[in-house]
């Protein structure tokens, strides 16, 4: 009998609770937005610190490849031009005069001949810094030529396919190519043991997909990954680097058939960049 | 949503008889309104570049959301309140309706110094290069 001799609340006790309540409710949403925001800002400061971190070891890692580069260069010069320019020197002294006809003749054709294997030798280094093939004739052709080189060797296997490579890139986009190319197979010769490497590129929506496959020990994207974030793997870093310039990526996986490992490098056609600032010129 | 209110609105207007405020359209609306609020403060808050509180819809939907909140409970129970009753405790809403305008005044200080230093950023512009040889 009690409970059903209830009488209605009155109306101030209804608003002031309700109102208190939605109170609360506004108040709590506003702090729960607030502290989102922080806890956000917050994650977003920490990725972008890993990113100033991943890019300062990518830095550091270019700056010590050109660096063992320049060394290998002046190793190259000291070790083997200069002793055969000294040597050259040697047979064109001052008693040069007082030899006989056949002893200066003599002198005169070693001196010759190791000015020759001078100049081969330049040529080398020079061609190791920047093939002249690539310059004059293309990436297809430049990436044709190391393969057969690497084949000549008797080593390995290597060949190379260019489905549809009848626009050349720019000169600076074709050397970055070549360059990531030619990484990726050192790193192969040196460390997978394989007995095939097949180059192959394809154009598909205007991009470029240049796809290396080879029968020996690879590594996987996860392994890329991991290397890339560690202090070592300085040629993989540069890779990485160099595919960032061009807007491009790189990955690395094992073939459908599971049988061959597979590097797939993927970039736009057209540089974005120049693309972008032609439009503006055009606008 | 709006459109299925909308809807709802015109069917509760033409069939029910209406008194002098109707609280269950109201109720829906304010639901409705806080709950459209609650997803632009978290589009605000997922915009990392803007803290939210330099944002000037920030300070509107507080605004809104204190108006509200101050006045829901009053217009759920006015059907069913006197005419004296109302003339009091509609008073109680007045304090929500300041503290709205309050914060309407401020979102438009808010706005008008945003608007004041993109104006600034645009006007700063680089030295010309004065090559005079």
């Amino acid at each position: 009998m009690f409970f059903l001799q209830s009488t209605a609340p009155s109306p101030t006790i209804v608003l002031i609770l309700g109102t208190l309540c939605m109170f609360i409710l506004v108040g709590g949403i506003i702090i729960f937005m607030l502290l989102h925001q922080r806890k956000v800002e917050g994650h977003s400061k920490q990725i972008e610190q890993m990113e100033a971190d991943h890019q300062k070891i990518l830095l550091n890692a270019s700056i010590r490849l050109q660096e063992e580069e320049r060394q290998r260069l002046a190793a190259d010069l000291h070790d083997d031009a200069g002793p055969l320019l000294a040597t050259a020197r040697l047979y064109l002294n001052e008693n040069l005069i007082n030899q006989d006809k056949a002893s200066l003749l003599q002198s005169i054709l070693q001196t010759r001949q190791i000015i020759d294997e001078t100049i081969m030798l330049v040529r080398n280094i020079s061609h190791n810094l920047m093939p002249p093939t690539l310059k004059n004739f293309g990436l297809e052709s430049a990436i044709t030529d190391l393969f057969q080189k690497i084949s000549g060797s008797g080593v390995v296997n290597a060949s190379s396919r260019f489905h549809d490579y009848k626009e050349r890139m720019n000169e600076e986009r074709e050397l970055i190519v070549f360059r990531v190319v030619q990484e990726l197979i050192n790193n192969i010769l040196k460390h997978s043991k394989s007995s095939f490497i097949h180059l192959t590129q394809n154009l598909q929506e205007e991009k470029i997909f240049i796809r290396i496959h080879h029968d020996g020990r690879g590594i996987l994207q996860a392994d890329f990954d991991r290397l890339n974030k560690s202090y070592d793997g300085l040629g993989l870093k540069n890779i990485s680097s160099r595919m960032r310039i061009m807007q491009g990526q790189i990955s690395f996986e094992k073939d459908i058939s599971q049988t061959y490992f597979k590097v797939t490098i993927e970039l736009p056609k057209i540089d974005p960049e120049a693309a972008r600032k032609t439009k503006k010129q055009l606008a | 949503m709006s459109l299925l209110f909308i809807v709802f609105q015109i069917i509760f207007v033409s069939s029910v008889n209406t008194g002098r405020l109707d609280s269950i359209p109201i109720g829906i609306e304010t639901i409705l309104i806080i709950f459209y609020i609650i997803t632009l403060l978290f589009e605000l808050v997922n915009n990392v570049k803007t803290p939210i509180t330099k944002h000037y819809c920030f300070w509107i939907s507080v605004g809104i959301l204190i108006y509200l909140g101050g006045s829901l409970f009053f217009y759920l129970i006015i059907d069913s309140l006197k005419l004296k009753e109302i003339a009091t405790y509609g008073k109680m809403t007045y304090i929500a309706e300041i503290i709205k305008n309050v914060l309407f005044g401020l979102s438009l200080i808010v706005y008008s110094k945003a608007g004041f230093k993109k104006e600034i950023q645009q006007e700063i512009r680089p030295a010309p290069f004065l090559d005079i040889t």
